[in-house]
């Protein structure tokens, strides 16, 4: 019965109209255990720690990242924690940013100093993603902590991708101060979200 | 908690299945707003739920759709993730899925793992998608354009022990399961299934074979029949930018006939929220098949996807042309 019918499409639109809330990015990240061995080739296991963000969190987030989250970068955010034989080798965070031709995955692995490691881009769909994806880029994020400062050259041609992947690194280690603090204490840190 | 392991209960229960559509509704709808608002804190659980809306100017000659405006499909999946001191070790995952301006509910993927150390094989039991072809790594059920399951295969999901992993490069799986693509076990019938794959830095490979007896009465799947099958499928998915090429070539027999078929999934990337999608796909069997699909998504603000196709269906002598139109939304946040 078509009258049926389009009620059972406006009860759709209505639940669409009212389900504006709680909506974070569904995670697309493939492969995460590859990535995790890419990361960490000595790495045996690893934990995910899911936190939900409060309030304060996000502003000191925000606060060490030196620009505001995405309403999707407030709900919550995991970090994996890498071990082996017991020890805690690093953490491995993701997040996703968007460049001119799509999704841009970035994925930094952090040390015990929780210095980074090294940073891997999941998915870009750049033009320049080679030189994206390069040591020469990549590179000049190894060794840095939260409290340096990111002076990254860009790619040239790829500018925008280029800022793009600084400030999801930037995001990422502010998360991590600012959540994992059970595992060392950070100087800015405030409690974990749980 | 509680609310996770009613789910997956309701999910295994037969009178869930079969029982009273309205109230199955009420408290599916009632467990979608339930599951966004609420506020309980655990480690390592995560929500994710959906909305498909779809219009099509025709019925499909194949695979899943209605003529008409149609809450295609709603769907809210729950994972929960049990560690131990080393690290991850239990996945548990299960998905309801409302189909059909809701009137036919179902189990999707529903299953326990055990998650191997980093590297190693995990344990998958449950009902989940088999590793042939492209679906190891792609599931379409959500997009207007979708794989060729529904008449190549005649199975999706099913019931079922699964053993994967990867050693460097090299993806692997073995699956043993019913062959009915429902929960529970209706013959002593066992369906096998492996897959061996190369992943590399723009492109995967894979290597499928598929044996047994396959009984399914599922009404998005062509063949409805029970019949014995053999496959042997290449898969490939190619990162060629702006495009992302997907193909899969099928060779195999059904009850002792020779079955054969291709499939080659195009998708152009214009920008950041717009993308081309296209299909072109044949199958020879006791029937011939083609398929030829355009269409394009669109990437809208706050999770919604608007998506467009316009599909031409050949079944022997019989064609039909269906214009789709989509748009979906859905949400993911730990609980």
């Amino acid at each position: 019965m078509p009258y049926k019918s389009a009620r059972k499409y406006i009860l759709f639109i209505v639940t669409l109209l009212l389900s504006n809330v709680a909506q974070a990015d569904v995670c697309v990240w493939r492969d995460p255990e590859r990535t995790m061995i890419r990361l960490f080739p000595e790495a045996k296991d690893y934990k995910t720690e899911v936190y939900k963000l409060e309030p304060d969190q996000i502003e000191l987030i925000e606060a060490l990242a030196g620009m505001p989250l995405h309403s999707t970068e407030k709900v919550e955010y995991n970090l994996y924690a890498i071990t082996a034989d017991g020890r805690t080798l690093g953490w491995v965070l993701a997040l996703a940013g968007t460049g001119e031709y799509g999704v841009i995955e970035t994925v930094v692995g952090l040390d015990a100093e929780h210095r980074i490691r090294g940073v891997y881009l999941q998915r870009v769909r750049e033009r320049q993603r080679k030189a994206l994806k390069s040591d020469d880029f990549l590179g000049q994020f190894r060794g840095k902590a939260q409290k340096d400062s990111l002076d990254i050259k860009p790619v040239a041609g790829a500018e925008k991708a280029s800022t793009e992947i600084t400030g999801l690194v930037k995001k990422m280690l502010a998360y991590e101060a600012v959540l994992n603090t059970h595992s060392e204490s950070h100087s800015n840190t405030s409690t974990k979200g749980e | 908690m509680s609310l996770f392991y009613r789910l997956i209960i309701s999910s295994f229960s037969k009178t869930w299945i079969n029982g009273n559509a309205s109230m199955h509704r009420l408290i599916f709808i009632s467990l979608f707003f339930l599951v966004q608002h609420t506020q309980v804190l655990a480690d390592a659980t995560q929500i994710s739920a959906g909305l498909d809306g779809r219009a099509l100017s025709a019925k499909p000659l194949w695979g899943a759709g209605e003529e008409d405006l149609n809450l295609h499909g709603a769907f809210v999946n729950l994972r929960h993730v049990i560690s131990d001191a080393k690290g991850d070790r239990y996945i548990f995952v299960a998905q309801m899925d409302a189909d059909d301006n809701m009137n036919e509910f179902e189990a999707y993927q529903v299953y326990a793992q055990l998650k191997g150390s980093l590297g190693g094989a995990n344990l998958r039991v449950g009902r989940y998608i088999l590793p042939f072809g492209l679906l190891a790594n792609l599931d379409t059920e959500r997009q207007l354009i979708q794989t060729q399951e529904s008449i190549a295969l005649g199975i999706k999901l099913d019931t079922g022990i699964l053993v994967f992993g990867f050693a460097g490069a090299l993806d692997y799986a073995l699956s043993v399961s019913q062959g009915t693509g429902t929960l529970d076990d209706q013959d002593s019938n066992k369906l096998l299934v492996a897959r061996i794959g190369i992943q590399q830095e723009e492109s995967r490979w894979g290597l499928s074979y598929l044996d047994g007896r396959i009984n399914t009465d599922d009404s998005d799947f062509f063949q409805q029949d029970n019949s014995e099958k053999q496959r042997l499928a290449i898969d490939a998915e190619v990162d060629l930018f702006p495009w992302v090429l997907r193909m899969q070539l099928d060779a195999g027999k059904d009850d002792g006939r020779s079955v054969s078929g291709a499939t080659l999934l195009a998708d152009y990337d214009v920008n950041a929220r717009l993308s081309f999608n296209s299909k072109i796909s044949y199958w020879d069997s006791a029937d011939e098949f083609e398929e030829i699909a355009l269409g394009l998504s669109y990437q809208l603000p706050n999770n919604f996807v608007f998506r467009l196709a316009q599909t031409w269906q050949q079944l022997n002598d019989v064609d039909e042309t269906i214009f789709s139109l989509q748009l979906y939304w859905d949400f993911s946040h730990a609980l």
